[in-house]
């Protein structure tokens, strides 16, 4: 009997399969039943009655033997639950010490790894929340955008609102929208307990929160009654709002919010986190960044008009059951070719035909994304992966590398018949292991470049305060380690697998071809793709430089920007709203260090041009049937010009000019070389009532050229008053919010002087948003300067990883034929020619990678086309600067193993061989 | 067989089996011979039943098994006992003396009203 105390392992035994577990429960049995026999014949029975009696006592041979299999069976599975967690834990343990050995390798392998995944999960984070991600609407994709597209003569293609007119129209004939309404945000004052502060409101007709499928927090929502005028003021609170300003307390329900434009009654509260979607032009920067909204208010229309050729506000509507966005779209084509007929004082056929005005209906996403942004932010996505495919190969070379140092010992263990999926198991747990670990450094870095991503992002990007780390952000990064764990094992496993050859020597260098040249495919691969990515921060780079050396025709440097927003009950008249805003200028202009001081309705490069105005000149009709220009009429004060610096040509209207209304304004040279061309615009007349009107302007002074709308725009046309009424419009209720400029050496330091001396003024006027025009310069070309700069990091990353790749393969490359060197330098090779001969090979890999990349920048740099300024996207002067760069990064690269080859000591080599 | 040969007791085979282990590895039908002799064959055993029994055993890990050659010169499966069923045996024994003793007193006491 074998008397076996010592525990035996469970690997001892052969791995369980179904066909031994039966084949063991017979022989088991058999050997029973044959011992039985044996013993009852021993003992005096004939061989028949022994074999009946052992039957008998045994009972049913098959259900016991059935029985047993079952058990077995149940015990075999579960032996594998345990025996692969207990698998994953020593495993994970023994890789985890296999890299502690090997902290060089690690430490890299984990760093740029880290690096890759970091970039990547970063940028996927703001992928997934600005683009991917559904709005935060009930079944948000049955939402439908209502638009006007129309091409403005003078400024080009504009995408308008829906005019009262129109949306009464729409609103009352669709069969394809199951709801409807529009909008528009508007910036509020509320006074009352307090410091005045400035909310941001979103004015919406009651059928909104229908379309958005919006609920009551507390209290109640609009009714179609509140959108008809004349009823009581009322307002609905922001969840968000009421939680900061009323902390949250439920009986401010039915008491009253003072604004600047009445007393309004709170009759309830939004649902958390209800905010407005902004497509394009629309924007407010609150709603856009996907923060929520402060105060809802109604918008009262009236059905019966007069209605405007006025397009303020965004429709949106919210898709029958069973109908397409084609369907809407051909559908709001119709209503709106309707329009001449119905609204006739706001639509004729010749301003139909020259603004090409059309209707449009769009996924609302879709409008609020646009077609740059999603474009824009899924080419920098590429980007960072590109960068992570040259982080995981210079890893996998790393990998193939060790792997090549530890062929013989797995040579070895495998002859030894040491298990080959045992093997197998410990590579891939390795890698596992080491990706992970990179992966959560990875999701660390990328959670600190997140908060430096959107700090430097621009502001016209949607949805961005939305972004944060989340579980897609997570699980990005887990995929990401779990793809790269597998294919950093694979070279390993796919060997492992095979059978080893144990007679290759230390010196055959024969069997690791394929595996330098897989390495060389990789590092000619990474080389490419480096050069892909310095094409695109090259070409960024320049256009960056070519946008900022355009002259914005206004110096930025040196001002304070701050805006001012008079309530209006309290000025309601011209002359109170003037003396206040003279006074105002007056009182800065005393402060010590002020040089000038003026303010404007509408600030150079900061939400310039989405309004126009129509233009007439005095005694020069246009053509019949023709439109006049729409241009942009901002306006401003004395001192507006001096503070900006702007040339004026002629005269600057002063405050005499205002008090005594002598309606002098001054226009862009570019709207006067369309309104008379070749001629001197200083004297003519302009107005935005008719040619049959008998109030004309006077220009008294030009502008040469200013670029208010963007810099990558053409000079704007523009024209500038000296001072409105100054009451507000009911078409557009801002014209009350002026921006003051202050002129001065520290701008910064202007801030608290002037915020003290509004408050002294008028404690009741909110201090809005001080910045200072550099700031806004800056700004105006932040697009640029994001991509530019995301692009130029990952370039920097893809060139630094490049070379270390490129310093990796030579370094090897050097170790292998050291042989062969010796034996070179032994039959009289000198120094330069054997270090010449590896720079060689390796400048053969770069020049090889930099024209595969230089195809692929030539193929792909079209898709930043729409983001590049004053630059082709194949410019020859980036592309070959860049190509020529990763050629010297690659000598530079391979110096020093190439310093090393030279000094190879041919007696050792020769010797040790 | 006699008639007044015992039929096992449902959850009784667990122990005996143990119990017999706890002298040292066995085969299946040794386990059997084990308990004809020591019992003076007094337990009636559908044989059969012992190796569903071995196995679930082993199952809970309370036994171990592993061929070996029979003094027959025959393969046989050979159960040991490991160091949990060890401990098991003596859970094992002291429920089943405290279940003997709480029949013994039962059947021990007299009628009567208490």
């Amino acid at each position: 009997m074998p008397r076996d105390d010592q525990p035996r392992k469970r690997d001892v035994r052969l791995p369980a399969s179904r066909d031994r577990l039966e084949r063991e429960v017979r022989d088991e049995i058999e050997f029973h039943i044959a011992e039985r026999i044996e013993q009852f014949v021993a003992s005096g029975m004939s061989r028949a009655d022994a074999e009946e009696e052992v039957r008998r006592r045994f009972g049913d041979q098959d259900a016991y033997r059935d029985m047993t299999r079952q058990i077995d069976e149940e015990t075999m599975r579960q032996t594998r639950r345990f025996d692969l967690i207990d698998t994953v834990r020593t495993e994970s343990q023994r890789a985890v010490r296999a890299l502690a050995r090997q902290p060089g390798f690690t430490l890299i392998a984990v760093l740029t790894l880290a690096l890759g995944i970091g970039a990547a999960t970063a940028i996927f984070t703001v992928l997934d929340a600005v683009v991917l991600r559904p709005l935060p609407y009930h079944d948000s994709q049955e939402l439908v955008s209502v638009l006007h597209p129309a091409t403005v003569p003078g400024s080009g293609e504009r995408r308008w609102g829906l005019s009262s007119g129109g949306y009464f129209h729409f609103k009352e004939n669709t069969k394809t929208l199951q709801s409807f309404g529009m909008y528009r945000t508007n910036s509020v004052t509320v006074t009352g307990d307090g410091p005045a502060e400035v909310a941001q409101a979103g004015v919406i007709t009651p059928s909104m929160f229908d379309v958005f499928g919006a609920r009551a927090a507390h209290g109640r929502l609009f009714t179609e009654q509140d959108g008809i005028p004349g009823g009581p003021l009322i307002v609905v609170l922001g969840y968000e709002y009421w939680q900061r300003r009323f902390g949250g307390d439920r009986s401010v329900i039915g008491s009253t919010l003072t604004t600047s434009d009445g007393s309004r009654e709170i009759v309830g509260i939004a649902q958390p986190g209800l905010t407005l979607p902004m497509p394009g032009p629309f924007a407010n920067t609150r709603a856009m960044s996907g923060e929520a909204l402060d105060l809802w208010l109604p918008m009262r229309l009236n059905r019966a008009g007069p209605h405007w050729n006025s397009h303020p506000n965004v429709g949106v509507g919210r898709l029958a059951p069973g109908r397409t966005v084609a369907e809407a779209q051909a559908e709001i084509t119709r209503l709106t070719s309707q329009l001449p007929d119905l609204v006739p004082n706001a639509y004729n056929a010749s301003f139909m035909r020259e603004y090409n005005f059309r209707g449009e209906a769009a996924p609302l996403r879709d409008s609020v994304l646009g077609t740059t942004l999603p474009r824009t932010m899924w080419m920098l996505f590429g980007a960072v992966m590109l960068v992570l495919l040259i982080a995981a190969a210079n890893v996998a070379g790393l990998f193939i590398v060790r792997h090549e140092s530890r062929r013989r010992e797995s040579a070895v263990r495998v002859a030894l018949g040491g298990d080959r999926r045992h093997m197998a198991a410990h590579y891939l747990a390795e890698s596992l292991v080491l990706c992970v670990a990179a992966a959560a450094l990875g999701v660390w870095l990328s959670f600190a470049g997140l908060r430096l991503l959107l700090a430097i992002a621009p502001p016209e990007i949607p949805r961005l305060a939305t972004v944060g780390m989340g579980w897609g952000t997570i699980a990005f990064a887990a995929v990401a380690a779990l793809v790269c764990g597998m294919v950093f094992a694979l070279p390993a496993l796919s060997r492992s697998l095979k059978s080893e050859v144990l007679r290759e020597n230390g010196r055959t260098q024969t069997a690791s071809h394929t595996r330098q040249s897989a390495r060389d495919v990789m590092l000619v691969g990474q080389l490419s793709l480096a050069v892909i990515l310095m094409a695109a921060a090259g070409l960024m780079i320049r256009s960056l430089s070519e946008l900022r050396s355009v002259k914005p025709g206004f110096d930025h440097t040196n001002v304070l920007a701050f805006d001012v927003s008079l309530p209006f009950p309290e000025y309601d008249t011209r002359e109170k709203a003037l003396a206040f805003h003279r006074q105002l200028q007056e009182r800065i202009s005393a402060i010590p260090g002020v040089e000038h001081v003026g303010s404007v309705t509408g600030v150079p490069l900061e939400g310039y041009g989405t309004g126009c105005t129509v233009v007439w000149r005095e005694g020069l009709p246009y053509e019949p049937g023709a439109q006049p220009p729409c241009v942009s009429t901002p306006v401003a004060t004395p001192g507006f010009f001096e503070t900006l610096r702007i040339p004026v040509r002629g005269r600057i209207p002063s405050w005499e000019d205002v008090d005594g209304r002598t309606q002098a304004v001054v226009v862009t040279q570019a709207l006067a070389d369309r309104l008379w061309p070749g001629k001197d615009p200083v004297g003519q007349g302009i107005n935005s009532n008719g040619s049959k009107s008998t109030t004309w302007y006077k220009v008294v002074g030009v502008v040469s050229e200013l670029r208010a709308e963007a810099l990558d725009q053409p000079a704007t046309e523009a024209v500038f008053y000296a001072s409105t009424g100054f009451t507000p419009d009911q078409r557009s209720d801002a014209v009350n919010y002026f921006t003051y400029l202050v002129r001065a050496r520290d701008p910064q330091a202007l801030v608290a002087p002037t915020r003290r001396l509004l408050a002294e003024m008028n404690s009741r006027i909110p201090y809005v948003n001080p910045r200072t025009m550099d700031h806004v310069f800056t700004q105006s070309t932040a697009r640029t300067s994001f991509v530019m700069l995301l692009l130029g990091i990952a370039a920097a990353v893809a060139l630094a990883l490049s070379a270390v790749g490129t310093y990796g393969v030579v370094s090897y490359l050097v170790t292998q034929r050291k042989p062969e060197i010796g034996v070179r330098i032994a039959l009289g090779a000198s120094m330069r020619e054997v270090s010449g001969m590896v720079l060689a090979q390796s400048l053969r890999r770069a020049a090889l990678g930099a024209v595969i990349g230089l195809a692929g920048a030539w193929a792909t740099t079209r898709l930043l086309s729409r983001l590049l300024y004053g630059v082709s996207p194949t410019d020859p002067v980036v592309l070959v600067s860049v190509a020529s760069g990763l050629v010297f990064v690659a000598a530079l690269a391979a110096y020093a193993p190439a310093r090393r080859a030279a000094r190879v000591d041919p007696v050792e080599v020769l010797r040790s061989g | 067989m006699a008639d007044d040969n015992l039929e096992l007791l449902r959850g009784t085979f667990d122990l005996l089996i143990l119990r017999t282990l706890s002298w040292g590895p066995m085969h299946g039908l040794g386990v059997l011979r084990w308990i004809e002799r020591v019992t003076e064959d007094r337990l009636q055993i559908e044989e059969g039943a012992l190796y569903p029994a071995l196995h679930r055993l082993e199952q809970r890990g309370w036994i171990d098994a592993e061929w070996g050659w029979s003094e027959s010169n025959r393969k046989a499966k050979y159960y040991r006992l490991t160091a949990r069923g060890r401990r098991q045996l003596t859970v094992e024994i002291s429920k089943w003396s405290r279940y003997t003793e709480a029949v013994g007193m039962l059947l021990a006491a007299r009628g009567g009203t208490a």
